[in-house]
């Protein structure tokens, strides 16, 4: 018996015995893998080194995209980086290294003040924003270089400018100034589009009334032209990714695909500059106490620099200037000097009855758009404080300050009242006419 | 017989088993390349560190941000490259030349740990605490928060807490994983450790009159000793004598708070004495000699020319 398992176990040997050495196994590639990797790094060095102006970023943060995508600008040199962003008027230099913990890894390993600042951490927030310096080099040549966040897993792409950085992100900032929507509709062939953005946080939820399949969102990117989705929006196959943005006209346009236009609309409340002008009907107290609200006849009269309005008809010797508000489409009346008497400056000052007043510039009232009274067909405001840290603001009062900036009382004269009075009680509504 | 010739078949299976393939050579190629090696990347301060660390020293210096070498559980940021400039010249002056002045620099180079990794901010935690340092077996050294250097360098407190007496107290273990010190220091307050329970609000404070000087004392033996001589040589004889006095208790109320740190502390003495041939309170006059003249700006901290 013995014998007979000692046998089958011979018999199994050779199988043991004839199975190596095999000598077909090929090399995929033709050099050792860390040749390929070097000569990688070295094209990446090369290329990224190439850019003579450097390179525009699109920079997501957040574990999703979820705080959008930002404009940064990167100059290669053979040890040094240069970097610009929307975010901050700084350019800072520091160093940079290709490595291969991870792949081919471009990390910015020593601190610059502009590429790590939305990744620093505080005590307040103790892991920052989640936000990348180093990525895994997916792809890189001379028209494009794709990176991948190591912390975010997020795609971000640099592109050669072709201006210089500050050039561009001037742009930038200037599309960031006018980029005012709140949504937008159009159609790609027979497809229903519509799109809602979210401004503060540079993102996109778009979906389609008449193809299901297409919905989902995205985050973008603020360019010199325009906005860069993350995720292009896809429609028969057809990829939306980059658009123009005409602020004047408040349309979208694709530069991808070709008459595929967005009509977009404001946020409610939001009215350009050329809305505002116009005869008004302005209702205040004169009084304090008996709440004698009254209503004059007033006019807002552009004052020709594009950004500000007077206040006109409420005495020939001043009309206090109201500031327009570009990013949230308000205007704005803050304590402002109107006159001078006797060598003393007249202040319009923001004011709480019963409470403080204040020459400060950053104080005032503003109006916000009333919607339940504009139904009628009139553009209709309301006055409200500005929210100025500690101060409530209901009304205005004229106040003498002398040359040292100090107080000298407050100001009353006939020859600058309004309706017998130096004082605008209780500020409530302006209805246009 | 015939199991002879089974034996000996078997015996030829497994020789020929053992000749086969062999043809495969060894590269001659590293597989690890990286910029880092390449010597057109070095810095100026590269070059420094070779000369003032690692050629009479052995030791390391990290600062530029290596994702190998960080604690995952962290969001951080690299260090900046003047601060790191700046530091290390700080630990070089007020602790590697203070070990070099009183123990010799045979001792420095035998025993002061061998690498540094510097990152930009301090590890904070959701608690609200942060970690300021860590030590790993005795080697390696993580110094965080070196972007808040230029804030806090001419504040002698906030230098020795937040940067320099954690690399004294991690030296501390190193030697004593080097040489173990009496066994009868642990016996002193053997009640009173409490490990990971220091800086919960009951250990926080009281401390001293428990006799522990300070707070994280009370983690174990092990760190008391650490902290019982990085306390002592980063802070004023007089400093030392009000916490004495504190640990002591008042009249109507007294402790022995002070009777059992400074026991412990003549053991701290004796062991740094008789193993390593250190006075302690020579250390501690050359420390702060050496920290005031950083905190006076005295000393030239962005130098990098090699001499």
């Amino acid at each position: 018996m013995k014998n007979y398992i000692f046998k089958l176990l011979l018999l199994l040997l050779p199988l043991l015995v004839f199975q190596s050495c095999m000598k077909d196994q090929e090399d995929l590639f033709d050099e050792p893998s860390s040749l390929r990797m070097q000569n990688t790094l070295d094209k990446t060095r090369k290329v990224l080194e190439g850019s003579e102006k450097g390179w525009l970023i699109d920079y997501y943060v957040g574990d999703n995209q979820q705080y959008g995508g930002y404009a940064f600008t990167v100059k290669f040199d053979s040890l040094t980086c240069t970097a610009s962003s929307e975010l901050s008027t700084d350019t800072a230099t520091s160093y940079y290294k290709l490595t291969t913990d991870d792949g081919p890894v471009l990390t910015f390993d020593t601190y610059n003040t502009v590429l790590h600042a939305l990744a620093t951490p505080s005590a307040d927030n103790y892991e920052g924003l989640h936000a990348d310096y180093e990525f895994i080099i997916l792809s890189a040549d001379s028209n494009e270089v794709v990176l991948k966040g190591k912390k975010t897993g997020s795609i971000m792409k640099m592109h050669p400018l072709t201006e210089m950085p500050s050039v561009y992100l001037n742009s930038v900032q200037s599309t960031i100034g006018n980029f005012v929507i709140n949504s937008a509709s159009g159609t790609v062939d027979k497809t229903n589009l519509a799109i809602l953005v979210d401004i503060d946080n540079r993102q996109i939820e778009y979906s389609s009334s008449n193809d299901s399949t297409i919905s989902g969102s995205t985050a973008f990117t603020i360019t010199d032209k325009g906005v860069r989705l993350y995720e292009p929006i896809i429609v028969n196959g057809q990829k939306l990714q980059n658009f123009i943005f005409d602020a004047d006209k408040t349309i979208l346009t694709c530069t991808d695909v070709s008459s595929v236009t967005f009509k977009g609309t404001l946020p409610v409340g939001y009215f350009k500059y050329s809305d505002y002008a116009g005869d008004y009907s302005f209702t205040y107290s004169p009084v304090s106490g008996e709440k004698t609200a009254l209503t004059m006849d007033v006019k807002l009269t552009p004052s020709g620099d594009g950004t500000t309005y007077k206040l006109d008809g409420l005495n020939s010797n001043f009309s206090p200037i109201l500031k327009y508000n570009k990013s949230k489409g308000i205007l704005e009346l803050h304590s402002q000097v109107i006159g001078e008497y006797q060598g003393y400056k007249i202040w319009l000052c923001a004011w709480q009855v019963g409470g403080s007043l204040t020459w400060d510039p950053a104080a005032g009232m503003v109006l916000t758009y009333n919607q339940s009274a504009s139904l009628s067909g009139k553009l209709a405001f309301k006055w409200t404080s500005n929210g100025y840290p500690g101060i409530t603001f209901n009304s205005f009062i004229m106040w003498l300050i002398d040359s040292n900036g100090k107080s000298a009382g407050a100001f009353v004269n006939p020859a600058w009242a309004v309706n017998n009075s130096n004082r605008f009680y209780y500020l409530d509504s302006l209805i246009k006419k | 017989m015939k199991k002879n010739i089974f034996y000996s078949l078997l015996l030829a299976c497994v020789a020929m088993s053992f000749s086969a393939c062999s043809e495969d050579e060894l590269s001659s190629e590293s597989v690890i390349t990286s910029d880092s090696g390449n010597n057109s990347t070095k810095t100026d301060f590269d070059e420094w560190l070779t000369v003032n660390y690692l050629q009479p020293y052995n030791i390391e210096i990290k600062y530029r941000y290596e994702y190998n070498e960080t604690d995952k559980d962290f969001y951080t940021v690299p260090a900046d490259y003047n601060q790191s400039v700046e530091l290390a010249h700080i630990v070089k002056y007020t602790c590697v030349e203070a070990y070099n002045e009183v123990g010799g620099v045979e001792f420095t180079r035998r025993y002061f740990p061998k690498m540094f990794f510097l990152i930009g901010e301090f590890e904070y935690k959701n608690n609200g605490t942060m970690i300021l340092g860590t030590a790993e077996s005795g080697k390696k050294i993580l110094l965080t928060g070196v972007n808040k250097l230029d804030q806090y360098k001419n504040n002698l407190n906030y230098l020795n807490e937040l940067y320099l007496k954690t690399i004294h107290h991690e030296f501390t273990h190193i030697l004593n994983q080097t040489k173990d010190y009496s066994s009868a220091f642990q016996l002193v307050t053997s009640t009173g450790y409490v490990a990971d329970s220091w800086s919960v609000p009951e250990y926080a404070s009281g401390y001293l009159q428990r006799g522990f000087i300070s707070a994280y004392s009370q983690h174990s033996h092990g760190e008391d000793f650490a902290e019982m001589l990085s306390m002592y040589i980063t802070n004023t004889p007089e400093q030392w004598e009000a916490w004495m006095e504190e640990a002591a208790g008042t009249p109507d109320d007294p402790k022995t708070g002070r009777e059992l740190i400074e026991a412990k502390l003549n053991m701290v003495r004796s062991y740094m004495k008789n193993s390593w041939n250190i006075d302690i309170d020579k250390l501690r006059t050359s420390v702060l000699r050496r920290e005031y003249d950083v905190v006076a700006d005295k000393i030239n901290l962005s130098d990098l020319t090699i001499k």
